[in-house]
């Protein structure tokens, strides 16, 4: 059965749920929990973890949704965001507490342990992602994946990759650069 | 902005930024930058565009997330849900006009946000209160419907004739108990009440609001249903407001906006409450 909100702008719903209005947040939930979830379980993997991510990030923009500012991005841009953010920070401690179990002998790894970014990275080979980034130069896409999927500060990344920070920042600016340019060029949109 | 961090350096990091790859101290200095710079949060919008294509496809979360997410809404919600889980709209297709935008499938109508964004300012009028924000633009068509009946001077003729301004029709509504009463708090300190009774009457007191720059003025919004409706535009340094509301108000909100106000917001969130 359609909401009577289904045909809301995103601003007045983040207006109603200000006021308090659940059925508002509702209709957040069912238009973006998708996008969420899915970010979610490609980047935390555990499916428990990932729909304790889904619940934070609604329930984050219940409690605060004056945090939400449409000049800084759409809703959908800002909710994803938001699951990055908390998900990273999963990822994080989990490998960390592997590692930590690993070292303590509590439990013998299946396989070798790997990094953050190759354990995130196999789960986000949808085809859409790898359309985005193949797009890109390997000296551009490589910082991105590293960032994005690793949870990597760029001064990491380039460590990691034996660049200078200055070169990586760049790298980046360019590669989304080229990668929203990418999006408006297949869609034939622009703003 | 951080006297470490110029403007530049904060600009050059804001892809970095999108995709959460900066340092903390680094992540302030560029939240400032944005709190006042609307070319860095444009720059930002742009880039996180590029960021949501990294995000994949949709993912239908489980059936009982939403249950579970109400449940844990507290009390502070005004409406009890009483209803099943929304159905979740997943992008099956992957076929984005615009990648930014809510991801529905064909025919659930619902709209796009990007498209009818508003640019809010920048600055802050209250100094030192960083936990405002920019208020979400209040898209329906809000009626203007009542006059600014601002400060003292309005005189106003009760039953016996005796002329009564504003500020003693406003304060005696908040003690004689016919008025329904409520507070607007902002960080725990209260900065505005408003009292109204079952006919729509009502009145705004704020006398502990921080006066705004000569240019802004405040605005008392009423949330009735679908609707958000201008409940008056009570300028830059107001003490008592008289309102009339047609529908039943589920909730008030007072917004920070251009003086001389608007039909619907382009400012800053200052203060809602719910009526529930």
């Amino acid at each position: 059965m359609p909401s009577a909100l289904e045909h809301t702008h995103d601003s007045q719903l983040l207006v109603l749920v200000a006021s308090g209005r659940q059925d508002a947040l509702a209709e957040v939930f069912r238009r973006y929990s998708g996008a969420v979830h899915g970010l979610a379980r490609r980047l935390v993997t555990d499916a428990t973890l990932a729909e304790e991510v889904t619940q934070e990030v609604f329930l984050r923009i219940w409690k605060a949704p004056e945090r939400f500012d449409p000049s800084r991005g759409s809703l959908r841009s800002y909710l994803l965001a938001q699951c990055h953010g908390r998900s990273i920070d999963l990822v994080r401690s989990e490998s960390a507490r592997r590692r930590r179990e690993e070292r303590e002998g509590a439990r013998q790894p299946p396989e070798p342990p790997s990094t953050v970014e190759q354990e995130v990275l196999g789960e986000a080979q949808a085809s859409d992602v790898r359309a985005a980034l193949d797009g890109l130069p390997d000296g551009e896409r490589r910082p991105i994946e590293l960032a994005y999927f690793g949870g990597h500060t760029y001064r990491e990344v380039a460590e990691m990759l034996g660049e200078p920070e200055g070169t990586i920042k760049s790298r980046i600016r360019k590669g989304l650069s080229r990668m929203r340019a990418d999006l408006h060029t297949v869609h034939g949109g622009g703003s | 902005m951080s006297n470490r961090h110029p403007r530049e350096e904060l600009m050059e990091l804001l892809g970095a930024y999108a995709l959460d790859a900066v340092d903390d101290d680094e992540r302030a200095a560029i939240d400032e930058l944005l709190d006042t710079d609307a070319d860095a949060r444009a720059e930002l919008a742009r880039f996180r565009e590029a960021t949501d294509r990294l995000a994949g496809p949709d993912v239908a979360p489980p059936p009982g997330l939403w249950e579970g997410l109400a449940a844990r809404l507290g009390e502070d919600g005004p409406t009890a849900l009483g209803r099943e889980s929304p159905p979740v709209v997943v992008d099956d297709e992957h076929d984005r006009d615009d990648d930014t935008g809510p991801v529905d499938g064909p025919g659930t109508g619902a709209q796009d946000d990007r498209s009818n964004v508003t640019q809010f300012p920048a600055a802050s009028p209250f100094p030192g209160r960083p936990g405002r924000k920019p208020f979400p633009t209040l898209a329906a068509a809000a009626a203007v419907v009542v006059i600014a009946l601002v400060g003292a001077a309005v005189v106003l003729l009760r039953d016996d004739a005796a002329p009564a301004t504003i500020d003693q029709l406003a304060q005696s509504a908040l003690a004689d108990g016919d008025h329904e009463v409520v507070d607007l708090v902002v960080d725990d300190r209260l900065i505005a009440q408003i009292a109204f009774d079952a006919s729509g009457a009502g009145y705004f007191v704020g006398g502990e609001l921080e006066p705004l720059a000569a240019d802004r003025t405040y605005q008392l919004w009423g949330v009735e249903g679908e609707q958000v409706i201008s409940l008056g535009v009570l300028g830059s340094e107001p003490s008592a407001f008289a309102f009339h509301s047609d529908g039943a108000v589920d909730a008030f909100v007072l917004t920070d906006e251009r003086a001389g106000g608007v039909g619907q917001s382009e400012g800053e969130l200052v203060a809602q409450v719910s009526l529930a």
